[in-house]
């Protein structure tokens, strides 16, 4: 099995050098570029990579990913931003499994790398679907926390950000009081409040929100550039949840405190920073699963909170990408079959997997 | 009577036709044996056959009978038959002179409109011989003597049959020396061209000899009738030998490839209908493409099943023209499995018009041409399904 290493000179045509996301640019589509294990520790430990792609690739002995239109797009948007200007809002649109989380974790890095803090949300139906347990508020009434989600976030968002929150020393601007006994004042350094919220899980949803509130506040003072990427978040406008009152009565995710935190961050009252969302079909029972487009999966509620926003869509591959992703498995022996490697073969897979990025991984696979 | 009928010639009786090949006695419809004109010839021969219908036994009798009420009945039914035909002649403004059985049969097809299934089960107004079996001729006279020399083998025309077949075979073996002996070695004699026809079935050959076989003798037949015409000079008797034989269905009967028609940007393109079970499909292959389908306005993945999107590639894939032309469908009715082979079969006979003759051919070959007759079969009473019965109770 071949090792691809960083240093390596690339005669293939499938792969490229360039290893920094700032530089992708246009001739740079459809060729893999490596992301080093270091890097994926770092950025993807708490989820960011679809299961099924992180499993292959951790067969296929390294993370790759594909460098595609959309995510070129955003890239050079992103390296042209006026960050004087309110932020700008970037939706990812697209089949189930065209490629949005890929893309998202291809911006992540371009974010780690351009020194931005990064507030990354997996996959937001984790937190609406398969909640570990929703406790009602104590601070905000009516509103539900999510303790244990809260804390495995905040630890999430320390190993992302951890050396660039060493480095940017960002303060907390007001006391938050979390009990008569415990309080964080004013000027407090910011890993002090992730601490506390990964320490108590009773405040953790609380932390959040004041952690996000902070860094809004930064990145208005120019302390630092924010990049959120949220997976799925045509979600928090999702028309039900798994979480129930006493009474049996679904609570709504507009009823989360980490929805009201979120929200308030993705909205365009801010500078400095960037905003990049995915929606997505699956994201939304299969009742709301019609059309992947964003008006249609963000609902009346949703589109009116993010308008205007810069639609981005997420394609099928094209006939590069396509023989690229073929290339690529025939170099890494995952296409064992001689016939899969000819023309003919060629023709077939694409035409029975509809060039769909996830069904030709799905045909591709021996079970 | 009886010994010179064995003594006939055969050439002569060979070339007639199958019928009259057997039809050396009399009928039962056409002849009625007339006891009394044979009584009255001799004198002599009077008191012999007189005394000889007297001691006629009662089997006899019946045998008679019957021989005589079926001649009637045939008559009978001719004659109704005649009547009829002319009765329905005027009834369609036709000569009744002119007017054929076809011209009959579409009569009663416009009065009689039937909803029957079965050809068979419909309404039909045909000649008697055509409905009334044909029976053998009487194979004794009045004193019992069988005409037919194998008359106590029990299957005289079978036998016949076969014994006639040896002395062919016998007599192309003496033509053959004959030329040899002539020293003409080089000639070869034309082969016999069986080709594109099959020995008629047992049915057939029991219904002219009017004997059943048993599946040995019939096997047996056609045994001897395939040692036959292997012989080199079986083409003398070819006419005796398709007889014998029945044409299969004319492979020559090609169906007309449409011709390729032409859309406003000049792209060359092809529809068909199809159907499987109950579902429809409209598919159009459009020529100069990339491979890109596209089935009720969605992609391939429409059908989620493999085997479904298998179905779907396998003409395009079979004829090389994977990649090369664009598919439309929209398909309706039934479940995935009836409109993928729908769609299947609607992609393979568009390909017709962009392939050449020979990859026709393989298609045809494997299958990918013909209409998959096949539908749901019915649950009958009585069962819990189509075939499944109810619990069996012993008592």
């Amino acid at each position: 099995m071949i090792r691809f290493s960083p240093t390596e000179t690339i005669t293939n045509t499938f792969r490229t050098n360039e290893l920094d996301p700032i530089n992708h640019r246009k001739d740079h589509d459809g060729r893999f570029y490596s992301i080093s294990q270091s890097v994926k520790k770092q950025l993807f430990s708490g989820g960011g990579l679809p299961k099924e792609y992180k499993e292959l690739s951790e067969t296929l002995n390294g993370l790759s990913i594909m460098v595609r239109k959309p995510a070129i797009e955003l890239i050079t948007y992103l390296n042209k931003t006026n960050f004087d200007a309110p932020v700008n809002r970037y939706v990812l649109y697209g089949k189930t499994g065209s490629g949005k989380s890929v893309s998202l974790a291809h911006i992540l890095h371009y974010g780690s790398n351009a020194g931005m803090v990064l507030v990354h949300v997996p996959w937001v139906p984790n937190w609406v679907r398969f909640p570990k347990g929703c406790t009602p508020s104590v601070i905000h009434p009516n509103k539900y926390d999510h303790p244990i989600e809260s804390v495995e976030w905040l630890r999430h968002f320390s190993t992302q950000n951890g050396p660039l929150m060493q480095k940017l020393e960002l303060k907390t601007t007001e006391t938050y009081a979390w009990s008569k006994r415990e309080m964080t004042a004013v000027g407090s350094p910011l890993s002090e409040l992730i601490d506390l919220g990964m320490n108590r899980a009773k405040h953790a949803t609380d932390c959040v929100s004041a952690l996000l509130c902070e860094l809004k506040k930064a990145a208005l003072s120019k302390r630092c550039r924010v990049l959120v990427v949220i997976d799925g978040f045509n979600s928090f406008f999702s028309p039900k949840s798994r979480v129930r009152r006493e009474d049996k009565s679904i609570v709504l995710p507009t009823e989360f405190v980490l929805t009201d935190a979120f929200l308030s961050l993705t909205r365009n009252d801010w500078n400095n920073g960037a905003i990049v969302v995915s929606v997505d079909a699956s994201a939304h029972p299969s009742e709301l699963r019609e059309s992947p487009l964003p008006r249609y999966q963000l609902g009346k509620q949703g589109f009116e909170h993010l308008d205007p926003f810069i639609p981005i869509e997420v394609p099928n591959y094209s006939e590069k990408e396509f023989h690229s992703q073929i290339d690529y498995y025939v170099e890494r022996n995952w296409l064992q079959q001689p016939k899969a490697r000819t023309e003919r073969g060629r023709a077939e897979l694409s035409f029975t997997s509809g060039n769909h990025p996830l069904s030709l991984m799905k045909l591709v696979a021996p079970y | 009577m009886a010994v010179l009928r064995e003594l006939v010639v055969f050439p002569s009786k060979c070339f007639r036709g199958v019928r009259s090949y057997f039809f050396s006695a009399p009928l039962f419809q056409n002849g009625s044996l007339k006891l009394n004109e044979s009584v009255s010839k001799d004198g002599h021969a009077l008191d012999f056959e007189q005394s000889d219908t007297k001691k006629m036994s009662k089997a006899m009798k019946s045998y008679m009978e019957r021989a005589k009420i079926h001649d009637n009945f045939i008559k009978q039914q001719l004659h109704e038959y005649n009547i009829g035909k002319r009765h329905l002649a005027n009834m369609m403004g036709k000569d009744p002179e002119f007017f054929t059985q076809t011209d009959v049969d579409e009569a009663i097809r416009y009065l009689f409109p039937s909803g029957l299934f079965d050809p068979r089960a419909r309404p039909m107004m045909k000649h008697p011989d055509e409905i009334y079996p044909k029976r053998k001729a009487a194979e004794f006279d009045v004193n019992g003597r069988p005409y037919h020399s194998l008359f106590y083998t029990s299957k005289p025309n079978y036998y016949t049959l076969m014994h006639d077949l040896a002395v062919k075979f016998k007599q192309l073996d003496r033509h053959e020396d004959k030329i040899i002996s002539r020293g003409i070695q080089n000639q070869k004699p034309t082969e016999l061209f069986l080709f594109g026809s099959e020995w008629i079935p047992k049915q057939k050959i029991e219904n002219v000899l009017l004997e059943s076989l048993t599946d040995a003798q019939y096997v047996n037949l056609i045994k001897t009738f395939e040692r036959f015409s292997q012989h080199p000079y079986s083409v003398i008797e070819k006419d005796f030998i398709m007889q014998f034989r029945r044409q299969l269905a004319a492979q020559v009967e090609i169906q007309q490839v449409p011709e390729l028609m032409r859309d406003e940007s000049g792209r060359p393109y092809m529809t068909y209908n199809a159907r499987r079970k109950t579902s429809n499909a409209t598919v159009k292959v459009i020529g100069q493409g990339t491979g890109v389908i596209s089935i009720n306005e969605t992609d391939i993945h429409f059908f989620q099943r493999e085997q479904d999107k298998k179905q779907i590639i396998f003409p395009l894939q079979f004829s090389d023209m994977l990649g090369k032309v664009d598919v439309v469908a929209t398909v309706d009715g039934c479940g995935t499995s009836a409109q993928s082979g729908a769609i299947r079969l609607g992609i393979s006979m568009c390909l017709r018009s962009f392939v050449n003759a020979e990859t026709i051919e393989r298609m045809r070959l494997a299958g990918l041409l013909s209409f998959d007759p096949r539908t749901r079969e019915r649950k009958k009473p009585g069962q819990a399904g189509a075939r499944k019965k109810f619990t069996w109770k012993k008592r």
